[in-house]
């Protein structure tokens, strides 16, 4: 076997995937080899404007033509990506009239050309599969949700009306406890808590003996009856040995033991 | 990423019922309005009779006013929430990534039609006229004719057996022509 006789049908053939297109106004779009996670091969547009070569990305990124999914709540850690990407490859940013965004680098030489069009194809697959990637562990957000909904579905066939979730106190409101139930006047803050891994657990468990514990500043603290969580014991995360500490804590912060989830009905007893 | 299309890999005969069977459209002219997510977009939709689905079928088509781009999809909610089938006239080449297709092949350029094979994985591909350079351009530069082509490929007509048109709502959107891309733009 050849192997530099296959190293030659492997260029040949990476350079088979590079093609154009002419477009309006003397802007040829170049359909470069670089391909994203979501299958698409990145564009790049190159224009000769006043002795200058400039190559956008054409306002493809902002106008989604690759058709990457919508991550909201990863907007963050992605804006994050993308400028990385944009300092390391130096991309420049401008935006026309309709306020679309276009990424784009610019050189005075052609020979330049060529080394342009290579750091904006790369940073286009840079941003376009940093929104591809999901940085939300689904396994989680999936566990916590069914468990929500199910202890959100038991406290509501029992208390009805009466129960207010994901709810706030007035002046206390950037804390949500996952129920507040409101009997004869006096409230019964219910946390829950559960993980698919022990360190999404302990999470929860941290966050809600703080909650318990800063309940004691709000103005409502007299008539606060109980602060109750429960525990989806049926959780993987769920490990009793582990956080003997931490539960202790917990049962100082609570007004009651904690209840397991297999035990829901003890509730009832207490609210 | 996993793009597998998990709904029409499990139900690939009836996606393909879906897309090859005889389906008549039941609007036309189909109007576009503002899209509104996009204010930049114009979009409009029919309701789809298949012969033999009592499914609901949508075609939804979309044009942009920025640029000379617009889209065609099929969609059947009791298949895949996704577009089942489309049609793309302008954007990105999409890449067949199928270790049997030759590298250099792999790379089908717009305008191109969406599909997806019994894997349920998404595959691009151009008809015959799609591949003539002269056909392709008259589709890409006309929504109707794109249209026709489209439900040609998918065996839609409407009642009469015509194929259906667009029309604007509001013709002032962004009907010039673009002679020049990024003009006005300040690459400084």
């Amino acid at each position: 076997m050849d192997l530099a006789e296959l190293f030659n049908a492997i260029k040949k053939s990476f350079c088979g995937l590079i093609s154009y297109k002419a477009r309006p106004g003397n802007v040829l779009e170049i359909i470069t080899a670089f391909t994203t996670l979501n299958s698409k091969f990145v564009s790049v547009f190159l224009k000769y404007e006043n002795g200058r070569f400039i190559v956008t990305d054409g306002g493809w990124i902002q106008s989604n033509y690759y058709e990457n999914p919508i991550h909201e709540e990863s907007e963050e850690i992605i804006k994050r990506i993308v400028m990385s990407f944009q300092l390391s490859y130096d991309i420049k940013i401008t935006q026309d009239k309709t306020g679309l965004i276009y990424y784009y680098k610019v050189c005075n030489e052609a020979s330049q050309v060529a080394s342009c069009v290579f750091d904006l194809a790369n940073f286009i697959v840079g941003t376009i599969n940093a929104h591809c990637l999901h940085f939300k562990d689904e396994r989680e957000e999936r566990e916590r949700d069914t468990f929500r909904k199910d202890a959100n579905g038991f406290l509501k066939t029992n208390y009805g009306d009466n129960v207010k979730l994901s709810q706030a106190l007035d002046d206390l409101k950037s804390i949500r406890f996952n129920a507040i139930v409101n009997k004869r006047s006096q409230l019964y803050l219910i946390t829950y808590i559960t993980g698919s891994t022990p360190y999404y657990f302990d999470n929860d468990l941290r966050k809600t003996i703080v909650n318990f514990e800063l309940t004691e500043r709000s103005k409502y603290n007299n008539i606060i009856q109980e602060k109750i969580s429960i525990i989806n014991n049926r959780s993987e995360g769920y490990q009793p040995d582990r956080v003997g500490s931490m539960m202790d804590l917990l049962r100082e912060k609570s007004t009651r033991p904690p209840i397991n989830w297999t035990d829901k009905e003890r509730l009832l007893e207490l609210v | 990423m996993n793009r597998r299309n998990r709904d029409v890999k499990d139900q690939y005969p009836f996606y393909q019922e879906l897309v090859k069977g005889k389906k008549t459209v039941l609007t036309s002219p189909i109007f576009l309005g503002v899209k509104p997510t996009n204010p930049y977009w114009l979009l409009g939709d029919s309701e789809v009779f298949h012969q033999t689905s009592d499914e609901s079928i949508t075609v939804l088509v979309e044009r942009s006013t920025r640029e000379n781009k617009y889209g065609i999809k099929l969609r059947c909610k009791a298949l895949t929430e996704q577009p089942y089938f489309r049609f793309d006239s302008d954007g990105p080449a999409h890449r067949n990534d199928d270790p049997a297709i030759p590298l250099d092949e792999q790379s089908v350029t717009t305008p191109h039609f969406n599909a997806y094979n019994s894997a349920g994985l998404p595959i691009a591909y151009k008809t015959d006229k799609l591949k003539q350079e002269a056909e392709a351009e008259a589709i890409v530069n006309d929504i109707n004719f794109g249209l026709a082509h489209f439900c040609s490929e998918t065996n839609m007509t409407l009642v009469d057996g015509n194929f259906p048109v667009v029309a604007e709502r509001e013709p002032e959107l962004g009907l010039e022509e673009v002679e020049e891309l990024f003009k006005g733009v300040n690459f400084e």
